[in-house]
């Protein structure tokens, strides 16, 4: 009697759980088992094995531009927008006027749809758009700057639609650092510049890097902002959907190329949680 | 003394200055992009460089309406949303349920595990969902678009009904048994008033989600599934900037909308992920 | 050289419609250790923190070594601050922690060490010097936090509430510790503190506070046997009010009718009848005055001295 007692609320909990973990297993686990499988197997066929997908896709002088692109705008963006909302959480946290204002913009660019923002950017920045028209006022500037279609263009986009991710870890963190430490460093004779680089960036540090761990990776996997403002450039994520674009649709192929890309991230993931742990020791 | 006075409060002031330039061009660096969307919508003859269109029409609004068809794919993507809600929901209370009443071994990692879908790029295993999918005939139909968005719903609708649960005080059931309710009426009288609150935050951060989903819809929808989104995509591919920008801003306008309602019950960080450190 | 180290003229602070500091006026001589002393809400430590100039005063000067410093940043005022939850910087050692003073004065590595170490033997945590702020216990860190206060030798020690968060045994051990540090290095401090038993036992002078206002300022001795207000009396030590009727008095002692008091004078031991507060009479000889009398209880073993 006992033992049934006992075993009851635990069966309940596991039924509980049992949807979510069916979603889990259904729509992700297995999908990327899925992938797996497919990506080893010869195009348009049902069984036999093989790594020429990978083999083919590797030996490509291209793939090393693909995936040294995709790097590139992924580490640059999460760079830039560290710097940005540092910059961005160190004013807010002063309380200026009309802060909430500025936090709920911060989210703006998670909460529309990436390919709105995109395209909103694609019409501001190009050679009709404002910031063209403003900088053709200046009289060193002959003709309108190429800023959409480029890699410098690129990384603004994902900055852009990335940054939040960032910004709200490193606001929260920013706003628990007791006061008294900060005024400690102060009667120290520390000035500002001082404080900010010898206390509070090591100790927000943590927060900013956890939050810039979701840039990288929603960066690395930037789809519909490439998509459409990528122009000749084509990350791993445009790669992978180009496969299926072709007719007939090149699965394995795609597959290949997104087990690639997940590869990547783990190990990349890996290292960058190696980094965190050891500051704080 | 009075110069040095003013000197220091000139540099507190540029200080200043500075500080709310700063806020400015963040502000128009975010707002900007939407503005342009608006005015490309109700621009007519806007060629060459000019500031503003010369003229202002609803014309491509019509249009959209009427070639595009957008008012059968606005419907499509309430549908798919609903849906999806559903879903999410239904699976997003008992998961949620456990993890806020129950002490389970590992929780934190599990979490973790949950948002996974979220934190990996959809495009990842959206191929192997597609293939999934195509071999159950689910593509393009309301209920297999929806379902492949729950893999990006359920996560928030567990988030945000864990904390939900996790709230609701075992003491307040307590009384409510000592004042003599039976667990039916302490169910409809009690519990479900504290936790209607935290359903329907779930409900529309999941209603959001999905009727901003791109990725994944682009790989399960069919010509009878085509959610705003994807018609938005496909319309920047024809190249006409005004009707995409016309259909760019009836997609947009329900998620500002929300964002703006929901704005003072919510903590930012769980619109944007809820990754608790790492 | 000015007398005073620490001299507050006037200074006013206000959070809108709440006047924290009114008005006060405050002289620390050189080398003592005065306390300012007072329930929460006093204004005690807004007035300290207009010492270090993490609050401008809205009125008033600040005045420290014979210099206006009212509008000098804090970190160019040369002070030491101890605070009530340490304050230690997380992220580093104990030897950072109290090396950071030095550090930020681009001091030499070789000066940096030796500074150190002697702060730390001071304080006798010199095995500790590898150690973490979270590896310690409170009373080690707030002797960390002594030590990285007066590591460069500042001219004035600020301790705000600085042993509110110790357990009582422990308070009392450092009290004396800190006493005899100061004493040592002879340094003007500034103590804030709402414990009276501690600022009885610390301070050479004592500022009570009330409401925003000094009420009196005092060697411990003066603040017990001759309070001079209402609040004073009854914030230190403990009393009885008995009220009474001025029957006679001399400029130092006062006689009140006994037939008031319902007991005879002669029946209550050891007492002293003390003017509280000022009579309501220009003529202290006249009978219809109306003055409060105290009675001090024996003196309590708080005392520790």
């Amino acid at each position: 009697m006992k033992r049934g007692a006992k075993a009851r609320p635990v069966l309940v909990t596991l039924l509980m759980l049992l949807p979510g973990w069916a979603i889990f297993f259904g729509l992700f686990f297995y999908p990327m088992m899925v992938t797996v499988v497919r990506s080893l197997r010869p195009e348009g066929e049902q069984v036999g094995w093989t790594l020429e997908h990978y083999v083919r896709f590797l030996s490509e002088p291209r793939a090393r531009d693909v995936i040294l692109l995709t790097f590139v705008l992924s580490v640059a963006s999460t760079l830039c927008s560290i710097a940005f909302s540092l910059v961005l959480c160190l004013v807010l946290r002063r309380k200026p006027r009309g802060h909430r204002f500025f936090r709920l913009t911060m989210l703006v660019p998670r909460v529309v749809p990436g390919l709105i923002g995109a395209l909103g950017l694609l019409l501001l920045l190009g050679s009709r758009g404002w910031v063209n028209l403003f900088l053709l006022q200046f009289p060193f500037i002959r003709e309108p700057v190429q800023i959409n279609y480029t890699i410098p263009g690129l990384i603004l986009f994902y900055t852009w639609l990335y940054f939040p991710f960032t910004a709200v870890t490193t606001l929260s963190t920013l706003e628990s650092l007791d006061p008294a430490i900060e005024e400690a460093a102060d009667v120290a004779g520390a000035n500002r510049w001082q404080v900010l680089r010898h206390v509070i960036v090591p100790l927000i540090m943590p927060g900013i890097l956890a939050g810039s761990i979701l840039t990288f990776m929603a960066a690395f996997g930037a789809f519909s902002i490439p998509l459409i403002a990528g122009g000749n450039y084509r990350p791993l994520a445009v790669e992978i959907y180009r496969q299926i674009d072709f007719t007939p649709a090149r699965w394995s192929a795609a597959s290949a190329r997104a087990m690639i890309m997940a590869l990547l991230q783990v190990i990349f993931l890996t290292i960058y949680m190696r980094v965190l742990r050891r500051p704080a020791a | 003394m009075t110069l040095l006075r003013q000197y220091l409060r000139a540099i507190v002031n540029a200080r200043k200055l500075l500080t709310y330039t700063f806020l400015l061009c963040f502000a128009l660096a975010i707002y900007l992009p939407f503005l342009m969307i608006v005015l490309r919508s109700v621009g007519k003859g806007w060629f060459g460089k000019l500031w503003l269109p010369p003229q202002l029409t609803l014309d491509w609004y019509r249009w959209a309406v009427e070639v595009t068809n957008i008012v059968d794919i606005t419907k499509n993507t309430l549908i798919i949303a609903g849906l999806a809600v559903i879903m999410a929901t239904l699976i997003g209370i008992p998961t949620g349920w456990a993890f806020g009443r129950r002490r389970i071994p590992g929780k934190e990692l599990l979490m973790s595990t949950i948002l996974l879908p979220r934190m990996i790029p959809p495009i990842a295993y959206a191929l192997g969902v597609a293939q999934i999918f195509y071999r159950l005939h689910l593509i393009n139909t309301h209920f297999g678009v929806a379902l492949s968005h729950v893999a990006v719903c359920a996560p928030y609708a567990i988030l945000v009904l864990s904390a939900t649960f996790e709230g609701l005080d075992e003491r307040v059931l307590e009384a409510a048994a000592v004042c003599g309710a039976n667990p039916l009426r302490t169910f409809f009288h009690v519990i479900v008033p504290l936790i209607l609150p935290g359903i329907l935050s779930s409900m529309i951060f999941t209603f959001t989600t999905s009727y901003n989903e791109f990725t994944l819809t682009l790989l399960t929808y069919g010509k009878d599934t085509v959610t705003l989104p994807v018609r938005t995509y496909l319309a920047i591919g024809e190249g006409y900037w005004e009707v995409t920008s016309a259909m760019s801003v009836i997609l947009v306008i329900p998620s500002l909308i929300v964002l703006f309602l929901i704005q003072k019950q919510v903590a930012p960080e769980k619109l944007v992920g809820g990754f608790k450190g790492v | 050289m000015p007398d005073e180290m620490i001299e507050l003229r006037e200074v006013t602070k206000r959070y809108g419609d709440l006047v924290a500091n009114d008005a006060i006026n405050l002289k620390v001589r050189r080398g003592e250790l005065m306390t300012l002393l007072g329930p929460s809400g006093c204004g005690k430590t807004t007035a300290l923190r207009c010492i270090t100039g993490h609050n401008i005063p809205d009125e008033g000067e600040v005045w420290i070594d014979g210099q206006d410093v009212t509008h000098v940043p804090t970190h160019r005022r040369e002070l030491g601050m101890v605070f009530q939850n340490f304050a230690l910087f997380p992220h580093m050692t104990v030897f950072d922690n109290v090396g950071f003073p030095l550090m930020i004065r681009h001091a030499s590595k070789a000066e940096r060490q030796e500074l150190v170490t002697e702060a730390l033997r001071l304080i006798h945590m010199e095995q500790y010097a590898g150690h973490y702020p979270r590896q310690l216990s409170g009373g080690q860190q707030q002797r960390v936090g002594l030590a990285r206060a007066l590591v460069y030798r500042p001219k004035v020690l600020l301790l705000d509430e600085p042993l509110s968060n110790l357990d009582a045994k422990l308070r009392e051990e450092m009290r004396f510790e800190i006493r005899d540090l100061i004493d040592r290095l002879g340094i003007t401090a500034v103590y804030v503190t709402h414990d009276q038993a501690e600022a009885l036992a610390l301070s050479d002078r004592v500022a009570v506070m009330n409401a925003g206002r000094i009420e009196q300022v005092g060697t411990p001795d003066e603040i017990y046997d001759y309070p001079q207000s209402r609040f004073v009396a009854d914030f230190i030590g403990l009393s009885d009010f008995v009220a009474g009727t001025l029957s006679a008095s001399t400029p130092t002692r006062a006689r009140p009718s006994s037939r008031r008091m319902g007991w005879r004078s002669s029946s209550v031991p050891r007492q002293r009848w003390q003017r509280a507060g000022p009579c309501s009479s220009s003529s202290a000889r006249t009978t219809s005055a109306c003055c409060q009398f105290l009675t001090r209880a024996a003196p309590t073993s708080s005392w520790a001295w």
